[in-house]
C-alpha cells in the first residue's frame, strides 16, 4: 500500500534522507523511531506528497508521490507534528472546512464529524472556539482532521504527545483498531512503549537512514544481545559476585539481587549450584525481558538521544 | 471538485476569519466609512476655494484626487492581510495542514490571493461610493464615469501588486516579523506611487494615469506569476531547513563563479587554469547562453534611440546649433560629468552598479529603462539637429561612434545581465531556489564584469581623448 525505494532528500547542503526504503501493507502499523532530526517527518512529508524526493521513488496505493501528488494527498490522512488549528474557528466548522477541501459530500461529512467527535469525547467542545480547548483536545481535533475523509493511509506524527493518559489510551485503542479497517498506518513517535504496543513493525531512523527494521520481538533478539537473568538471593553480595566472577558478565549487582548475561541459558543450573555452594541462598531466578528503550539506544549506538 | 471549488472554500474561510475578527474588521470598517466622508468634505471646501482662485479647470481636479485617496486607504489593508495569510499561517503552524490537502499549489495560491484581495477591493469600492455620494450631496457634482473606472482599476491593480509582492516576501521569510520588516520594499514604492498618482491627478494628466494603470497591470501580472512559482509546498517547507548563513551563501556564490556555464565542458578546457578558462570558455559561453536577453536589450536600446529621434524631430524647442558651435570653438566645457578618463569610467561603472541593484527589486525593469535613457536622449538630440537642418548621422558619428564602438556593446551586455538579475527572482531555472537563482545571476554578472571593466576602461579612454578630437575635426575642421 505504501512503498518507498531509496528515497533521498537534500535541503541546500543538508541531506535529510539518505536512501530510505520501506513497505507498509494494508492493515499494518509501522512505527518510525529515531532521534530529533533523524528524518522521520521528512519521510512522512514525502510519502504524503507534500515534499518531493531528491531521488528515489515512492507510491501510495499505486500512485506515484512525484507525479500524482493530488491523488496521493486525497488518499492519505496526515496528523502533523503541530496540531496547527485555526483558533478562531469552532471544532465543527474547522473539521467541515477540511472535509470540504477533501471533497467529502455534505451529508457524509456531517455524519462523519459527529461520529468522530462522539468517539473521541469532544461532544461538549465541538462548538467552542479551538483556541479555548486544552492541548489534548486540540490534538484530538487534529487527529479527526486527518481522519475526516476516511483515508486509506494514515501518517501520524506523535499522535499522543500532548494527551493525558486517558486520552492517549483512547487514541491508542483507535489506532490499534485501524488494523481491522485495512488501512496502512505509519506512526512517528518518541514514545517507545507506545510503539511497542501498537506497531507491527518498527523502523529506526538515524541520520536519514533506516538502521534497523523488524518486528519488536525480532529487534530485541537482534539488538539486545544475550539474555539477561535476575537472581534474587539472601546472604553476602560479595560472595555472589565471587561465585559468578569470570563465568558470566554481571551487569548489575544489588544487596539481594544480581543481573547477569549468559549466552546459553542451559548454564543456569550449574551457576545456581555454584552459588549455593558458596553459601548464597537462592530465592528466585528469572529472565529479564529487554525494554525497547534498551534496544533503541543500542541500535542508535550513540547516534543521539530522543 | 472543479478547479475553483477548492480555492473558493479556502477563500471563504479566510474572508470570514478576517471579517469576524473585530480587531481587523472594526478599523477597516471605520476607516472605510469615515475617511471618504472627511476627504469629500475637504474636497468640497478645496473646490470652492480653488475655483475662486484658480478657475473651474483646476478646481475640478480636486475631486478625482480625493476619490483616489479615498479608494487607496482600504487597498492598503491588503498588504497586512496578505502577510498574515501567507507568513502568518506559516508562523502559527497552520499552513502544513493545508499543504496535506489535495489542492494543488496554484489552487492554494489562488484561494489565498482571493481571500486577501476581496475585502480590501470591496471596501475600496464602498469607499469610492461613499465619496461619490458625499460629493454629490455637498457640491451637487457627479464624478465622471471614466474617472470612477480609472480609480477603481488603479486600486485593484495596486492591491494585486501589493498582495503578490507580499506572497513573494512571505515565502522567503521565516516569520511575520521578518515579513513585516521586508514589507518596506513594498510600502516605499507604493508610497512613491501614491505621490506620483497625486501629482498626476492634480495636474489632470488622465492619459498618463491610464498608462500608469496599464504599467501597474503588467507589474501585477509579473508578480502574480512570480508568486505562483515561489508559493509551492517545496519552497514553503524547505525554508524550515534553511538558515541564513553568510558562509553558506558565500560558498554557493563562489561555487557558481568557479563552475562553467555549461556542463560537461569540452575536453581540454577543464585542464585550463581558472582565469584562462574564464576568458576562453566561460565568457563566450555566457554570451551565447544569454543571446536572447542581449538581443532584447539591444533592440530596446535601438527603439529608445528611434523614440528619442522622433520626439526630438517633433519638438518645437530646437537646439540652438549656433550656440553649440560657438561653445565648441571655445573648447568643450565641463558638464555635470567630468570629461576625464577617471570621471567617465566612474560614471559608467556607477550607473551599471545602480542598475544592477535596482534590477533585482524591479524585476529587470531598471535594466531596460535606466540604460535605455541615454539612447533616448541621444536620439532626441539627433532628432533636434535633424529638425534644425543638421545631419544627425554626422552628429552620431562624431559624438558617439568613436567611443560607442566599445561602450554600446558593453552597455548592451551589462543591460542583458542586469535584466537576468531581475528574471532570476521571477523565474528561477528548474531545480534552483530563488536564492540560488539570484546568486547564480550575480555570479554571472561578476564574471561578465571581467569583460565589461576593460571594455568600459577602453571606451572611457576613447571618450576622454579621441572623441573630443573627432568632434573638433568634424565640426571645426581641425583639432
Amino acid at each position: 500500500m505504501v512503498e518507498a525505494f531509496a528515497l533521498t532528500k537534500c535541503f541546500s547542503d543538508f541531506w535529510a534522507l539518505q536512501g530510505i526504503s520501506l513497505k507498509v501493507s494494508p492493515g499494518e502499523i509501522l512505527a518510525l523511531l529515531g532521534p530529533n532530526g533523524a528524518g522521520k517527518t521528512t519521510t512522512i512529508r514525502i510519502l504524503a506528497a507534500v515534499l518531493r524526493p531528491t531521488s528515489g521513488r515512492a507510491t501510495v496505493c499505486g500512485y506515484d508521490v512525484l507525479t500524482d501528488g493530488p491523488a496521493v494527498r486525497s488518499l492519505v490522512g496526515v496528523l502533523t507534528e503541530f496540531p496547527g488549528l485555526y483558533d478562531r474557528m469552532s471544532a465543527r466548522s474547522y473539521l467541515e472546512f477540511f472535509g470540504q477541501l477533501h471533497r467529502v459530500p455534505g451529508p457524509v461529512l456531517r455524519r462523519r464529524v459527529s461520529e468522530l467527535i462522539d468517539y473521541f469525547g469532544l461532544g461538549e467542545a465541538v462548538d467552542r472556539r479551538l483556541g479555548t480547548l486544552s492541548k489534548g483536545m486540540r490534538q484530538k481535533v487534529a487527529l479527526i482532521r486527518a481522519l475526516i475523509h476516511d483515508p486509506k493511509v494514515l501518517f501520524l506524527d506523535e499522535p499522543t504527545s500532548a494527551m493525558d493518559p486517558a486520552g492517549a489510551r483512547q487514541v491508542r485503542d483507535f489506532i490499534a483498531g485501524l488494523r481491522r479497517s485495512d488501512r496502512a498506518t505509519i506512526i512517528c513517535t518518541h514514545n517507545l512503549a507506545e510503539a511497542e504496543l501498537l506497531a507491527d513493525r518498527i523502523a529506526v531512523i538515524a541520520r536519514g537512514r533506516i538502521v534497523a527494521d523488524g518486528k519488536p520481538g525480532e529487534l530485541k533478539r537482534l539488538f539486545a544481545g544475550p539474555p539477561v537473568f535476575e537472581l534474587r538471593f539472601t546472604g553476602s553480595p560479595d560472595a555472589a559476585r565471587e561465585a559468578l566472577d569470570g563465568r558470566v558478565r554481571v551487569v548489575d549487582l544489588g544487596p539481594n539481587y544480581v543481573r547477569y548475561q549468559v549466552d546459553d541459558p542451559g548454564r543456569n543450573p550449574g551457576l545456581v549450584e555454584r552459588l549455593v555452594g558458596a553459601g548464597v541462598g537462592v530465592l528466585s531466578l528469572a529472565e529479564v525481558s529487554p525494554s525497547l528503550e534498551d534496544v533503541y539506544l543500542r541500535i542508535l549506538g550513540g547516534e543521539g538521544t530522543s | 471538485m472543479t478547479s475553483l471549488q477548492g480555492p473558493l472554500v479556502l477563500a471563504r474561510r479566510e474572508v470570514r476569519d478576517a471579517l469576524t475578527d473585530w480587531r481587523i474588521s472594526l478599523p477597516m470598517g471605520l476607516l472605510t466609512a469615515i475617511f471618504p466622508l472627511l476627504v469629500a468634505f475637504g474636497a468640497a471646501w478645496a473646490l470652492r476655494v480653488l475655483e475662486r482662485l484658480e478657475g473651474p479647470e483646476i478646481g475640478a481636479r480636486v475631486l478625482p484626487f480625493g476619490l483616489m485617496v479615498s479608494a487607496f486607504v482600504p487597498i492598503s489593508f491588503s498588504l497586512v492581510l496578505a502577510l498574515e495569510s501567507f507568513a502568518g499561517e506559516k508562523d502559527r503552524n497552520t499552513l502544513e495542514a493545508l499543504l496535506t490537502t489535495p489542492l494543488s499549489d496554484a489552487q492554494l495560491f489562488l484561494g489565498k490571493m482571493a481571500a486577501v484581495l476581496l475585502p480590501p477591493v470591496g471596501l475600496s469600492l464602498a469607499a469610492m461610493t461613499t465619496f461619490t455620494l458625499a460629493v454629490k450631496l455637498t457640491t451637487g457634482r457627479n464624478i465622471p464615469a471614466g474617472t470612477l473606472v480609472l480609480v477603481g482599476l488603479l486600486s485593484v491593480v495596486e492591491a494585486v501588486v501589493m498582495v503578490a509582492a507580499a506572497v513573494v516576501i512571505s515565502t522567503h521569510t521565516p516569520s511575520v516579523r521578518t515579513a513585516n520588516i521586508l514589507a518596506s520594499f513594498i510600502i516605499l514604492p507604493m508610497a512613491a506611487l501614491l505621490q506620483v498618482k497625486s501629482v498626476l491627478f492634480l495636474l489632470g494628466q488622465t492619459q498618463l494615469l491610464w498608462l500608469l494603470a496599464a504599467g501597474l497591470g503588467g507589474v501585477a501580472v509579473i508578480l502574480v506569476r512570480t508568486g505562483v512559482r515561489v508559493f509551492n509546498r517545496e519552497e514553503v517547507i524547505a525554508r524550515e531547513y534553511r538558515s541564513l548563513s553568510i558562509r553558506q551563501i558565500a560558498r554557493t556564490f563562489w561555487a557558481f563563479v568557479e563552475s562553467p556555464p555549461t556542463d560537461p565542458i569540452p575536453a581540454g578546457v577543464d585542464r585550463l587554469p581558472f582565469p584562462v578558462r574564464l576568458y576562453v570558455y566561460d565568457l563566450p559561453q555566457l554570451v551565447r547562453l544569454n543571446r536572447t536577453p542581449i538581443l532584447v536589450v539591444a533592440g530596446l536600446f535601438m527603439a529608445g534611440l528611434m523614440l528619442g529621434y522622433l520626439l526630438g524631430s517633433q519638438s518645437p524647442h530646437g537646439i540652438n546649433w549656433l550656440r553649440v558651435r560657438t561653445a565648441l570653438e571655445a573648447g568643450i566645457p565641463a558638464g555635470p560629468v567630468e570629461l576625464s578618463f577617471g570621471g567617465i569610467l566612474l560614471h559608467n561603472l556607477r550607473a551599471i552598479a545602480i542598475t544592477a541593484i535596482l534590477s533585482i527589486f524591479s524585476f529587470g525593469a531598471a535594466a531596460l529603462l535606466l540604460l535605455m535613457a541615454p539612447f533616448v536622449v541621444t536620439g532626441f538630440i539627433a532628432g533636434q539637429l535633424a529638425a534644425g537642418g543638421e545631419d544627425p548621422l554626422l552628429f552620431l558619428a562624431a559624438f558617439i561612434l568613436p567611443h560607442g564602438v566599445l561602450e554600446i556593446p558593453a552597455a548592451v551586455l551589462a543591460g542583458a545581465f542586469c535584466l537576468r538579475l531581475g528574471l532570476a527572482i521571477m523565474a528561477p531555472p528548474g531545480g534552483y531556489t530563488v536564492g540560488q537563482s539570484l546568486l547564480l545571476s550575480i555570479a554571472n554578472l561578476c564574471k561578465v564584469g571581467l569583460l565589461l571593466v576593460p571594455l568600459f576602461m577602453a571606451a572611457a579612454y576613447l571618450e576622454a581623448n579621441l572623441t573630443p578630437q573627432v568632434i573638433r575635426w568634424v565640426y571645426l575642421g581641425g583639432p
